[in-house]
């Protein structure tokens, strides 16, 4: 049986060659314009007929349900905790008991009706980031709307008209309710899809907080010195790992709504292209190779890569800071200080003294130490080889061959003689001799 | 004359009675009773020149006890065993009262033609005013003499209440010293990781400086410490009487009082304990006395008899009594009296200052030490746990690479000087204490936990 899209895929590509082929170049829409101009309601997407369904690792879908053909939504904006990572425990404030809030995924022509209601102490507001809408529906406080205030529901209700990766966010004291985890994704898919099929497509808010380590709520008054950063709200080892099946054609997409940080988020093992921002898709011929997209805030990326080479990735945001959890900035720099008889010296005053940092801070997350409650510094995971001394903005690409689930597989089992190892001291000296 | 010569050998003989009672060993021992009763404590009367004491050496072993340094100044205190010689001096002068005046013997002799002649005069003369005075002025002196074992009484408590401040302030002083000297140590320690740090080219020399800086500071003010340490052994070496022998304290914590007595109640003990008060007491009876042998006497304020012999031509003796008599037509003794009833009054209304004063003592000295407690209290519930719990928390975060060893140094700073307010507040306390004591006139145990028996000056 013809499939609804294979009938769009075939018309869109008759229509299209057919237009280049009868007007002049002038006469073609300027780039960036939606590819559907007009607010036609289609009917509504379905989730694995119409599109693949979004992940969202350590997140959710919102859910709809479809009243007259419109699809209805329900975001209640409420105080949230979060564990970003085992040991830590936030205070925030999210969507539907969660931030970031769940994912928005809909179809390019759905018509959406979303109903917000404010549990929060102050008033807010849904802005739709990137979204082309009435400006009535834009959510701006006091421009384009009057305050959501604490109690109240109000309801947004426009058509999408557009695909691509957007978000959603308050536009009301943005700088306290951001900073307190108030923020989620938003996926259009197409409604006549081109290029080729994604198999596995998954989305990840980007995100700075301020948690002064033992304490349980962000201080949104910080404006540079972030000490807890996440992929959808956790720090790694909290972040879920992405599973794929070798040869699958994975896309990811990015927002980021920190405060201040852009992140260039890095993918060992692959090459990838961007191929979109909250702007659109960027054609084929202009979609540029990385291997670390830049999501400067405010933005989205996504990029498309084909999983062929199996194992375990590393995908981190390559700032240094932004992979470490909670430390503390302006300590007394110890590195390279002579240490012998210092412990003794102090530990006669202070009896649990220890001097650390004189040969670097490897491997702290590794010892027992009594440290402040709900506070993660320093903090890796384990790893198959040692502990990992990441954490923050840190997640795993898990290539497997042939698996048929994407439950977490476990760690990669390495073909013997294709993992770095150590030599003896007469190897080397053999080999370089002379 | 045989007549007479009886009668004043019998007066001299009455005169005689009177003093066989009044030893020094009883005088003495009533004191100790006194002191005993008071203090709770042992006064023992010395000869000068002796060797120290054998006691004084075992109270020496192991350093001293804030009790065995009382009981060392008791038996060491050279200035102490002078004022026991006060109640020699009293003592003497009871012994003076009940004696009779001597009888005076004159004699006129004129030789005349190789013999005794004419006009040859024997006399015997008594004061027989002070055989009638006699009783009166053995019960002035009597009362003097209980003034003057009040007043020993008295120097005793002194002697007992400086020593136990002079201990207090020397204990904590040593304390405080400890607690300093760790301080330094914090600052030495600091200093030294600045050192290191500069040497592997981590800090500027402006910082490496600034650390250096403070170090020198604190070893500066811990030399003036050690200073005031010095001076204040030497305070309570002096009342302990030691001066060759080494000696040190080996002191228990200060614990704070249960409960806090009445002002109403310790008032009524002050009256009827401060042995200045009642040492004023006997001194007015001894005046009052003094005042009725001015009244009573003022007539005839002297009055001799005697007898005499006297020689007339050849051997013929002509024996006769002497009677001298004043004749009070100019001085009936008024000015006496006036100064007498003066002198009384005067002593009546310093007794009564002196009561009002003893109980504003009490009232004062109670309030501190109330206040003193209050505080220690404080300390002892806030001060010194949250001190504590800082250091805990910084530790963690130190552990945490979320604080430096810097800010790690300061909060065990922080808890030493902590410590350091804690115990001169406990030495407030103790002081306190010991002031409240003297206002009422006493001794309370000393203040150990396991010593606390039942208070006695209270």
């Amino acid at each position: 049986m013809v499939t609804r899209r294979e009938l769009l895929m075939s018309g869109a590509a008759l229509a299209g060659s057919a237009m280049l082929r009868g007007r002049a170049l002038a006469e073609l829409p300027p780039q960036g314009t939606p590819s559907m101009p007009d607010e036609t309601v289609h009917e509504p997407g379905r989730p694995d007929v119409d599109y693949t369904p979004i992940v969202t690792p350590n997140g959710s879908t919102l859910p709809w349900k479809l009243v007259d053909g419109v699809k209805v939504f329900h975001l209640v904006v409420e105080p949230v905790k979060r564990e970003f990572a085992p040991g830590l425990v936030v205070d925030c404030w999210g969507y539907n008991g969660q931030t970031p809030g769940p994912t928005i995924e809909v179809v390019e022509g759905d018509r959406c009706r979303f109903y917000v209601t404010n549990r929060l102490p102050e008033p807010t507001t849904v802005h739709w980031h990137g979204i082309l809408l009435p400006n009535g529906m834009d959510g701006v406080a006091g421009l384009t709307q009057p305050y959501i205030k604490p109690g109240k529901t109000f309801k947004y209700e426009f058509t999408f008209r557009q695909h691509g990766t957007f978000m959603y966010h308050p536009h009301y004291d943005e700088m306290t309710q951001m900073a307190m985890g108030m923020n989620g994704m938003i996926v259009i898919h197409p409604r006549k899809p081109a290029g080729p099929k994604v198999d596995r497509d998954f989305v990840y808010m980007l995100s700075e907080w301020a948690i002064h380590p033992g304490s349980s709520r962000p201080d949104p008054t910080v404006m540079s010195e972030f000490n807890i950063l996440t992929l959808n709200s956790k720090a790694f080892p909290g972040t879920a790992p992405l599973v794929v099946r070798r040869g699958q054609r994975v896309r990811v997409r990015f927002g980021n709504l920190s405060a201040m940080d852009h992140h260039p988020i890095h993918l060992h093992g692959f090459q990838f292209k961007v191929t979109g921002t909250d702007g659109g898709a960027i054609p084929e011929s202009a979609q540029w190779p990385e291997t670390s997209v830049l999501v400067p805030v405010g933005s989205t990326r996504d990029i498309e890569f084909i999983a062929d080479e199996p194992g375990d990735w590393a995908f981190h945001c390559h700032m240094t800071h932004h992979v470490m959890n909670q430390m503390g900035h302006g300590l007394p720099n110890l590195l390279g200080v002579r240490t012998e008889g210092l412990d003794e010296k102090i530990q006669k005053l202070l009896p649990d003294y220890m001097t650390m940092g004189a040969n670097g801070m490897g491997g702290m997350g590794e010892m027992e130490m009594d440290i402040p409650k709900n506070s993660i510094p320093m903090n890796g995971g384990k790893g198959p080889f040692g502990g990992i001394d990441m954490g923050g903005m840190f997640t795993i690409l898990k290539v497997r061959d042939g698996i048929t689930s994407y439950e977490d597989p476990g760690w990669y089992k390495h073909p013997a003689g294709s993992v770095a190892s150590e030599v003896s001291e007469a190897e080397v000296r053999t080999i370089f001799r002379g | 004359m045989m007549k007479a010569l009886k009668y004043a050998l019998s007066v001299v003989f009455l005169g005689l009675t009177g003093c066989s009672t009044i030893t020094h060993d009883a005088v003495f021992s009533e004191e100790q009773r006194l002191v005993r009763e008071i203090t709770g404590y042992e006064i023992e009367y010395s000869d000068a020149d002796r060797e120290i004491d054998s006691r004084v050496k075992d109270y020496l072993a192991g350093g001293l006890t804030l009790d065995e340094a009382v009981r060392v100044a008791l038996l060491n205190n050279q200035g102490l065993q002078g004022t026991f010689e006060k109640l020699g001096v009293a003592r003497g002068e009871l012994i003076d009262a009940g004696l009779l005046r001597n009888p005076v013997f004159e004699a006129e002799i004129h030789f005349e033609g190789g013999g005794i002649g004419k006009g040859t005069n024997l006399n015997l003369i008594e004061e027989l005013i002070s055989v009638v005075q006699l009783p009166l002025r053995k019960q002035i002196a009597a009362s003097r003499l209980e003034a003057a074992k009040y007043e020993v009484a008295s120097e005793v408590l002194a002697l007992i209440y400086d020593t136990k401040s002079a201990y207090y302030a020397l204990q904590t002083a040593q304390s405080v010293y400890a607690l300093e000297r760790q301080n330094v140590e914090a600052f030495e320690a600091a200093a030294e990781i600045s050192r290191r740090q500069r040497e592997a080219g981590n800090v500027t020399s402006r910082e490496l400086t600034s650390n250096l800086l403070v170090f020198a500071k604190a070893r500066r003010d811990l030399a003036a410490t050690e200073q005031e340490l010095v001076v204040l052994r030497e305070r309570l070496g002096l009342l302990l009487g030691l001066w060759s022998l080494p000696w040190t304290i080996a002191p228990e914590p200060i614990t704070l009082r249960p409960e806090i007595p009445d002002a109403q109640a310790l008032e009524q003990i002050a009256l009827t304990r401060r042995p200045e008060l009642l040492r004023s007491r006997h001194e007015i009876e001894a005046l009052a006395n003094e005042l009725g042998v001015a009244e009573g006497f003022r007539l005839l304020p002297e009055l001799s008899v005697g007898v005499d012999v006297e020689g007339e031509d050849g051997s013929r003796v002509v024996p006769g009594p002497n009677l001298s008599l004043p004749i009070p037509i100019f001085n009936q003794g008024q000015g006496q009296i006036v100064q007498g009833q003066s002198k009384l009054r005067m002593a009546q209304r310093q007794y009564a200052a002196q009561a009002i004063q003893i109980r504003s003592e009490v009232r004062t000295t109670l309030q501190k030490l109330v206040s003193a407690v209050e505080l220690s209290r404080f300390d002892e519930k806030h001060l010194a746990p949250l001190s504590t719990e800082a250091v805990r928390t910084t530790q963690q975060e130190y552990n945490a690479m979320l604080t430096g060893v810097f800010e790690l140094l300061r909060s065990k700073q922080d808890e030493l000087d902590a410590a350091k307010v804690r115990a001169e507040g406990l030495r407030d306390y103790a002081l306190a204490e010991v002031e409240l004591e003297r206002a009422v006139g006493g001794v309370i145990s000393p203040l150990h936990a396991d010593e606390r028996t039942t208070e006695r000056g209270n």
